[in-house]
């Protein structure tokens, strides 16, 4: 049996398996974290392959995430599972649900729920040179206000592949990407080779707002909207003292702050422009 | 409603920026953003004044907007309620 340690912001999770094709899959999914060993295992989770029935089981403590035929799915499962464990003890930081890009000493954090073109709007991004942190979750360390991004493959949902054709050629690359029923892994190198795993320090948010319905606008918010939106954001407050709110007001009174709603990526060229990106 | 006092409901951590106020309960996890008239109104919902003297500071203060001024408080403090950041009471 293969270990593999994955370890992110001092926590660490284990992954048990024994088939070249999972780890394979396992340095896709996790080739950008550290491997700390000195770290206790918060979580351990087992992939096993079985010839008979659907072939791909996923199990963490004994518990079945994933059992199916598509390894990739099993890798999505994983992706996501493996980042719960990683912060669920966390009381170090303030962990956003967030995209983060950086160009030279700016540094754009993308806060957004799931659905709202958080990924896209990273896509892009790095379709005009930003480099890559991450399109999941940022750490703000409560100290020092480090960010600690999550880096993982871009994780497009299905529902939203069509788009980002428009600013990647999803077939000519096929063969690089990993694709299930929910979603298509993409490499972040494969957009924007040139990564670099420390981010400066934050210079903007920007809450992007995919919606068809609405016109496209970019509007400066005031510290205290901006407060609201990132706690909307914050997705292990229980961990904090008074859930983080006095490091998320700073955040929100020191860094300027926008939203922005959009339709299509040409939106992001016009509204985007009128920032300096 | 003009005759009750807004009591704010303990628990509520408070920032202030830039004339705005944000208001957390960590018990609720429940966020609550005024903008600069609600956190005018907010803190004006001390505990001794009532609905109706609330509306006569402001209206006094910011005479061109006397018109309004009865909706705008009575607006904010439905949101503060239905946010549960004060209780409505009969003057004691």
């Amino acid at each position: 049996m293969n270990h593999r340690r994955i370890s992110f912001a001092g926590h660490a999770v284990s992954i048990e398996f024994d088939d070249a094709e999972v780890e394979t899959l396992i340095e896709f999914l996790f080739c950008d974290l550290d491997q700390d060993s000195s770290l206790t295992s918060e979580a351990a989770f087992h992939i096993d392959y079985v010839t008979d029935g659907p072939h791909w089981k996923l199990s963490r403590d004994q518990s079945e995430l994933y059992i199916g035929n598509e390894l990739n799915e099993l890798g999505n499962v994983l992706a996501g599972e493996a980042l719960f464990s990683l912060i669920t003890n966390n009381n170090n930081g303030i962990a956003i649900h967030a995209g983060l890009v950086s160009k030279d000493q700016q540094c754009l954090l993308l806060p957004a729920d799931s659905g709202s073109g958080k990924t896209s709007v990273t896509t892009w991004m790095l379709t005009r040179g930003w480099h890559y942190h991450t399109d999941e979750l940022v750490l703000v360390d409560l100290k020092s206000g480090e960010l600690t991004p999550f880096t993982r493959p871009l994780t497009i949902k299905s529902s939203g592949l069509q788009p980002i054709s428009e600013i990647f050629d999803l077939e000519r690359n096929k063969s690089t990407l990993r694709s299930s029923r929910s979603a298509t892994m993409i490499p972040h190198r494969l957009i924007n080779p040139d990564f670099k795993q420390q981010a400066p320090d934050l210079t903007m948010i920007v809450f992007p707002h995919y919606d068809p319905k609405l016109d496209p606008d970019l509007q400066l918010l005031t510290g205290a909207a901006a407060g609201l939106e990132l706690m909307r954001s914050n997705v292990i407050a229980r961990n904090l003292p008074g859930h983080g709110f006095s490091h998320i007001t700073h955040l929100a009174k020191n860094v300027p702050a926008y939203r922005l709603d959009y339709r299509r990526f040409s939106d992001l060229d016009n509204l985007l422009g009128d920032i300096g990106f | 409603m003009l005759d009750k006092i807004p009591n704010p409901v303990s628990g509520f951590e408070l920032e202030e920026i830039d004339g705005e106020i944000l208001l957390y309960s960590p018990s609720a996890t429940r966020s609550v953003y005024l903008n600069s008239t609600a956190s005018l109104i907010w803190r004006l919902c001390d505990g001794r004044n009532t609905v109706g003297q609330i509306i006569d500071i402001l209206s006094q203060a910011y005479p061109d907007a006397e018109e309004d001024m009865e909706r705008d408080v009575s607006q904010s403090i439905e949101q503060f309620m239905e946010n549960g950041a004060i209780s409505l009471d009969r003057p004691s």
